[in-house]
């Protein structure tokens, strides 16, 4: 419970203050806070969730000047997880008390199961910013280069954070 | 009614999705109808609080530069003392206040926190409604326009930069005389469209383009920036023409907020020709 304040918090700040201000090449724009609802543990209740992923997408919003974007994506994204959890189960059920991290499900398994995720919130996100169709292709371009840097990211998040956890 | 209950059971995750998705669109919708709502007018009071606190560390970073621009501004402001100027003839020059009315006023401000990276862009400047700040002011930089504020709190206020989507800046081709509506295509951060100048307008590469002041928000004559390339607008009579910003989003760290003294006075003849058709 802890330790999921501590990441809520550590996720936010990383995001409002390193990432929001980070563009590359006018175009490429990660978006990490979304592994806090990645990582939620497979148990969590589902309006727990869907009511963690509104106030995730709040704050992110109130501190982006970006009135109700995140939350709409975020709320999209958080969803749609169990459904893509329950198409990705492994053949006899996960295990219990399993999370979805590499650690307990392997790299292949993270990173289709983050993919998926990572690219409806940020066509979701990137759609909605736009709110027409016109620039169809720059915003599906803007929305592929910026899931594939947020995704880099969360890897490696994964490997800086719990591989420690590995030893004791 | 037992049924109902089973059905709504059934689905109550669907529901609350539904129901709190229903909100952001909210939020969203109010947002772009540029209404401050409570709720974004104390929140812009919280996150304006944290970025002038981030503020106060990351501006020591762009030390040197800022200096070297202040001192070119005082440069600048030197060369305008009246000890720089030489009097012609003193009898020859009468000044009569009552000849100019003051229309615009300028107010200094600083841009705590400048995005260049979406869609739809924004600045946040540290003065607000105890300055005497309100929505669809002008936003200047010393290089040329930046923006137009939207909402204000009590110390802070919002500005959609000119790199957002519903920005649309009325602007002057002053060589040809020609109007024409700057927008930007949220491709490169340091590069305007300009639509709707016709063809027979002589347009040339390097051209300075002004505000045109046919808008309530601009002073006529701001800076903008210049001309890249233009093409003709396939199957239309105007040209597309790209222009180069002069104000830089990527830096621009102070800037100023105009006040049309006379705004309400021209809106209130313009509602009045629309009431009038």
């Amino acid at each position: 419970m802890i330790r999921s304040i501590f990441s809520f918090l550590f996720l936010v700040i990383l995001q409002v203050l390193i990432l929001n201000n980070i563009q590359l090449g006018g175009f490429i724009n990660p978006y990490i806070y979304v592994l806090f609802l990645l990582m939620l543990p497979l148990q969590t209740p589902r309006w727990a969730s869907l009511f963690l992923g509104f106030a995730l997408g709040l704050v992110i919003d109130v501190f982006s000047q970006t009135y109700g974007l995140h939350t709409a994506a975020t709320l999209f994204m958080v969803y749609l997880r169990p459904f893509v959890l329950r198409f990705m189960a492994p053949r006899d059920d996960y295990e219990f008390g399993a999370r979805p991290s590499i650690r307990d499900m392997g790299l292949v398994w993270f990173l289709s199961y983050a993919g998926v995720l990572v690219v409806i919130h940020h066509l979701a996100l990137f759609f909605l910013e736009v709110f027409r169709f016109d620039e169809f292709l720059t915003t599906l371009l803007r929305a592929a280069l910026s899931s594939v840097f947020s995704l880099g990211l969360i890897i490696l998040t994964q490997f800086l954070t719990y591989s420690e956890r590995k030893t004791t | 009614m037992r049924n109902l209950f089973v059905l709504f059971w059934k689905y109550h995750l669907f529901l609350l999705f539904l129901l709190l998705e229903g909100i952001a669109f909210l939020l969203i919708v109010q947002g772009n109808k540029h209404h401050s709502g409570q709720f974004y007018s104390s929140a812009n009071a919280v996150a304006g609080n944290w970025y002038s606190l981030v503020n106060n560390v990351s501006e020591y970073f762009d030390l040197k530069q800022e200096n070297q621009e202040l001192v070119r501004e005082v440069a600048e402001l030197k060369s305008l003392e009246p000890k720089a100027f030489r009097v012609v003839s003193a009898s020859e020059i009468e000044i009569n206040d009552t000849v100019y009315q003051q229309q615009y006023k300028f107010l200094g401000a600083k841009v705590i926190k400048s995005t260049v990276n979406r869609r739809n862009n924004y600045l946040m400047l540290n003065r607000g409604t105890s300055d005497g700040l309100a929505p669809d002011m002008g936003v200047i930089g010393p290089n040329g326009v930046v923006g137009k504020v939207q909402d204000v709190s009590e110390h802070f206020a919002t500005v959609t930069s000119v790199l957002h989507k519903h920005t649309s800046i009325p602007t002057l081709h002053p060589s040809s005389g020609f109007p024409g509506l700057l927008n930007w295509d949220g491709a490169d951060p340091t590069v305007g469209i300009l639509n709707d100048v016709p063809l027979q307008a002589k347009v040339a590469e390097g051209d300075t383009l002004v505000t045109s002041g046919s808008s309530t928000i601009f002073p006529e004559g701001v800076a903008i920036g210049t001309v890249i390339d233009f093409e003709p607008k396939p199957e239309s009579n105007f040209h597309r023409i790209r222009v180069r910003l002069f104000t830089n989003f990527y830096t621009v760290s102070h800037c100023f907020v105009v006040k049309n003294l006379l705004k309400s006075e021209q809106l209130e003849l313009e509602n009045q020709m629309v009431q009038d058709e």
